[in-house]
């Protein structure tokens, strides 16, 4: 687990969000004061450009929104080449997408339900990357790619929890690292032992 | 020394490198093995940082804003990524960010936010559901690594788990709260992790813990293959049920072949039972196959030699009937001693026993 970088696991080198940087924004017609008139319990309220279009995401009535910036309407779900592109806007690699999956209601194991709903795109490179959009914001909301699934049975096996793959207190664990902890010291006892012994011998020629 | 292969053999080197390795990384095992066992057994809740903290709840706006266009055309040359509407201190505010920065302005009035040293410490506060006073704010005073835009501040709480509260100065976001628990749980990663200048956050992607468990992992390697060469030598027995049945009696005699002692077989090997009671043969290795001085010549049927009798012993040795009497199990025979030392010991031995 130590060779492998943290950061190249949480799979950082797979995307540039400072691709999706315009440098020319036209500001938005439909205003945040207006947002707020229509919308007056809407909290965490963004404004992002994707595509060249301004957006809003809200949070309102505890669900996150997509607003268009323009007319202040609440966008249906992302369709796939919406989503497809801002995918590709932020992926640094160049292989194609192979898959794509819309999950509305169950997530993969690898990511949390609370991303819900998202898209989910299979790049065809090395490392089997997967991107997540937001299916509301369009948003990139997680990575995954194959080393993330290596690392992730790697802890399963640190911590002899081959259930869940989250609990450190399992009795298992427990056991095996005082038995462990015990072979560790007779190990270190052993170690004392033999170079003591050695100075013994050196001490007789 | 004398011995019938003078080539390092592969089981010899592996020995030498278990031993050599475990020297090296003994204590850090150690240390992986009683920290695991810490986070096994000690609960989250005793390891925990945000006892007191409160979980950031955004309220809604309700106060008219600024038309935030003028600082998307001031800040748009930099690449514009998002505008977040938020409230520090329940005053709405606008962050916006572009590639390189970040910058807040009152939602209100488009003014620069700067936040004065009270305000920080009313941040803190409403973060914060102990009943601790607050201290004045200052710089922190040991090493932390938050990603933050501006320069970070501690506040120190008087509650009894030393609460400390970090912000970003800039945004005025509550970075984390400390305490003593959280102390203790940074104190068993940086050991876990090895990870000793944590300025840049503790990590374990580091040249130091790379070489320890590389070396770890050999260690155990060679620890595996030196057991499997052990039993292969008959060195090491499953432990047997059936009652172990000492018949015969071993019988010592001198390098002139006179009788010295007759001896009670115990399970084991021969040099386990000429060693029971009293220290007759002197070793350095302690019967491990490794020193060569337990040498001893069988006077008849001399069993075949194992790995071990052939690394140590010449072929002189060997064809005389002379074993390591450490690699061969106890058995009713006729062994004679082979050098001087061994009988000069044997008779002090002796001599130490009777006085």
């Amino acid at each position: 687990m130590v060779l492998m970088d943290i950061e190249f696991i949480r799979g950082k080198h797979l995307v540039d969000l400072t691709r999706t940087a315009e440098f020319s924004v036209s500001p938005p017609s439909y205003s945040f004061n207006d947002l707020l008139r229509d919308h007056p319990q809407a909290t965490d309220i963004t404004l992002y450009v994707t595509q060249g279009r301004a957006y809003y995401s809200a949070k309102i009535d505890n669900q996150l929104q997509q607003l268009d910036a323009t007319t202040g309407k609440i966008h249906p779900l992302l369709a796939e080449d919406q989503a497809r592109k801002a995918a590709v806007q932020v992926y640094t690699g160049t292989a194609n997408i192979i898959g794509a999956t819309l999950h509305q209601h169950t997530v993969p194991a690898e990511i949390s339900p609370r991303l819900l709903p998202v898209w989910q795109f299979e790049f065809d490179d090395m490392a089997h990357s997967s991107l997540y959009i937001s299916a509301t914001t369009g948003q990139l909301v997680s990575t995954r790619h194959h080393y993330w699934r290596l690392f992730d049975i790697l802890w399963m096996l640190h911590i002899m929890d081959y259930d869940t793959r989250e609990d450190v207190h399992n009795p298992l664990l427990r056991v095996m690292t005082a038995l462990a902890i015990l072979t560790a010291l007779f190990g270190i006892a052993l170690t004392y032992i033999s170079f003591r012994n050695s100075t013994v011998k050196e001490d007789k020629q | 020394m004398s011995s019938a292969a003078n080539n390092p053999s592969w089981w010899r080197v592996t020995q030498t490198l278990h031993k050599w390795l475990g020297l090296i990384v003994g204590l850090q095992f150690l240390i992986w093995l009683a920290t695991g066992l810490a986070f096994n057994l000690i609960d989250e809740q005793k390891l925990d940082a945000d006892v007191y903290r409160m979980s950031d709840t955004s309220a809604a706006i309700t106060t008219p804003l600024a038309n935030p266009d003028t600082l998307i055309a001031q800040y748009q040359s930099q690449g514009f990524i998002q505008l977040k509407l938020s409230s520090v201190l329940n005053r709405p505010v606008y962050a916006i960010s572009t590639r390189t920065q970040s910058y807040w302005f009152w939602a209100d009035s488009l003014e620069p936010m700067r936040l004065t040293p009270e305000q920080l410490t009313q941040i803190a506060q409403a973060s914060y559901s102990g009943s601790g006073m607050m201290n004045t704010v200052r710089a922190p005073t040991n090493p932390i690594a938050f990603t933050a835009q501006g320069p970070i501040v501690q506040i120190d709480t008087s509650d009894a788990l030393g609460t400390r509260i970090y912000l970003d100065s800039a945004s005025g976001r509550v970075l984390a709260h400390q305490n003593r628990q959280s102390d203790l749980k940074d104190l068993l990663f940086m050991l876990h992790f090895m990870d000793y200048v944590p300025e840049n956050g503790i990590n374990f992607n580091h040249a130091l813990i790379q070489i320890i468990s590389l070396g770890a992992l050999l260690l155990g390697m060679s620890g595996v293959l030196t057991l499997g060469h052990k039993f292969s030598q008959g060195q090491l027995r499953l432990p047997r049920f059936k009652a172990f049945t000492s018949q015969g009696k071993i019988h010592l005699y001198s390098e002139q072949a006179e009788l010295l002692s007759e001896l009670t077989i115990h399970p084991g090997t021969l040099l386990h039972s000429l060693n029971q009671g009293q220290e007759r043969l002197r070793t350095s290795c302690g019967g491990g196959g490794r020193c060569g001085l337990c040498k001893l010549r069988f006077v008849e049927h001399a069993p075949a030699p194992n790995d071990y009798d052939l690394d140590k012993l010449s072929i002189l040795e060997l064809e005389s009937g002379v074993r390591l009497s450490c690699q061969h199990p106890a058995q009713s025979c006729k062994l004679a001693l082979v050098t001087k030392t061994q009988h000069r010991f044997l008779l002090n031995s002796t001599n130490r026993q009777t006085i």
